[in-house]
Order: structure tokens, then C-alpha cells, then sequence
């Protein structure tokens, strides 16, 4: 089943591999070696309930790109030019250091923390000039 | 009847996401523990698959409600997550709406005894 679930974790998005196929591909195992006393049955229930999780996590982070994606000008059938993968696989990323350290410097300003908010401002602002520049590469 | 302000806004938690935070609230962990503790915590009528759990570990470590917990001597496959302050705050705030619910469901199931 691991070959399968291998399979599987081609389709998803190379940022989102890089991440975490390690550790998915690992928890599955342990997961597999949870179940591989079991009933037969019940492995096979489980080995569906995963690949399903797996179908669907595929569709759910390429809907995020795309969807991402299709926010911007450079990318759709309308603007006559194209953003491979990995430059949607950038701009995904660079979209989620905004997220991260607009949360932060939000955090740090809650509990009084003044020079990490300052740091996460800083931070931010730089990951949305990257953000522009993938967006915008004509600029 | 309304909520406080902050709630009106705010959408649910769904079941996973909610499981993974009360996992995390107590201590860090990897995600195969996860996926055990949140088995029991919902008394196995929540069975998360991988994808599903790493999903929303995807989404929570995007919105800064978890992190990476850094540890010495432990490979990538091991790797523990945990709760950050921020995290911390959403389930908390979570948690009050559901009790203002709890306290609203059980007034009104009250109510509804003694008009019947």
C-alpha cells in the first residue's frame, strides 16, 4: 500500500511535498503496521479511508494554487501568458508568509511585545514585496 | 440571540481542526500521536485519515495557530508540532463560543419542557 500512497503524493503540490510527504509517508506506515494485525476487512476499510484522504488532499491544495492563481493577472486562459507550477507553488508560499507573520505581529501586539512585532512587520512587508514581484514579474 | 461581538464574525471550527488544537492544547505532538489522540478523544467516532490530518496541519502552520516543535536528534518523520499563542487564543475563544451555545441550547430546552 505505500507504493500506492507514494503514487498518490506525486500529485500534490511540490511545495506542500517537500513539507510533509516525509512525514505523511511515515505516519502512513505506522498506520499500516497499527492495522496489519486487524481483520482483514478492516484493513481494507482503512487503506480506502486513506487514499481517500489522499484523493482529496490532492484536490484540495491544487484548488488552493489555482484558485490563488487565478486572483492574478498573469495567470488564466484571458491573459495571454502562463505561470508554470512552480511559480504558483512560489506565490502560494510567499502568500503564506504574509498570513504567518501578519498573525504574528497581531500575536506580539496583544501580549505587548513591541520589538517582535516591529521584527513581523518587517518580515511581512518584505514577503508581500516578494508576493508583487511573483505576481507582477513585468514590474 | 446574539454573541459577544468577536463571535458574530468568526466561523466554526470544523471537528478535525477543533480535535487537533484540544491534542495540542495538553502537549506537543507527531502526527501519527495525533492521530490516535484524536481518535480517543472523540471516542473513536472520529477516524481522521493522513490526508486529512496533514491538510489541516497545512492550513493551521499557514494561519500561525501551530508550529514546528524543534527538537534535537529527531529525523523529519518525527516531526512534533504544538500550539502557539495565537492557536491558543482561537481555541479558547472557540471553546466560549460552544459554551454560549451549550448555555443557549439548554435555556431554550427549558423553555420548551415547560410550555409542553
Amino acid at each position: 500500500m505505500i507504493g500506492i500512497y507514494r503514487i498518490l503524493l506525486r500529485f500534490y503540490p511540490k511545495s506542500f511535498r517537500s513539507s510533509f510527504g516525509e512525514e505523511i509517508l511515515a505516519t502512513l506506515s505506522q498506520v499500516e503496521a497499527d492495522r496489519a494485525s486487524g481483520p482483514v476487512a478492516r484493513r481494507i476499510v482503512s487503506s480506502s479511508l486513506e487514499i481517500a484522504g489522499l484523493l482529496a488532499g490532492v484536490f484540495v491544495q491544487r484548488f488552493r494554487v489555482r484558485r490563488f492563481g487565478a486572483a492574478s493577472p498573469h495567470i488564466g486562459s484571458g491573459s495571454g501568458s502562463t505561470v508554470h507550477a512552480p511559480a504558483l507553488d512560489a506565490i502560494a508560499e510567499a502568500e503564506a508568509t504574509v498570513r504567518f507573520h501578519l498573525a504574528q505581529t497581531i500575536d506580539c501586539i496583544a501580549h505587548h511585545r513591541f520589538e517582535g512585532a516591529r521584527f513581523h512587520a518587517k518580515e511581512e512587508d518584505s514577503a508581500r514585496q516578494r508576493l508583487s514581484t511573483l505576481q507582477h514579474p513585468s514590474r | 440571540m446574539k454573541g459577544p461581538k468577536t463571535r458574530e464574525k468568526r466561523k466554526a471550527l470544523s471537528e478535525p481542526v477543533l480535535l487537533i488544537l484540544v491534542s495540542l492544547a495538553e502537549q506537543p505532538r507527531h502526527g501519527y500521536a495525533l492521530l490516535k489522540d484524536v481518535e480517543a478523544l472523540s471516542d473513536r467516532t472520529v477516524r481522521m485519515s493522513t490526508g486529512t490530518l496533514y491538510g489541516a496541519i497545512h492550513r493551521l502552520l499557514e494561519d500561525g495557530w501551530i508550529e514546528r516543535w524543534e527538537q534535537e536528534d529527531v529525523s523529519r518523520d518525527k516531526q512534533a508540532y504544538r500550539l502557539t499563542k495565537v492557536g491558543r487564543t482561537a481555541l479558547t475563544s472557540e471553546i466560549e463560543r460552544m459554551e454560549h451555545l451549550r448555555r443557549v441550547a439548554v435555556d431554550r430546552l427549558q423553555a420548551g419542557e415547560v410550555l409542553s
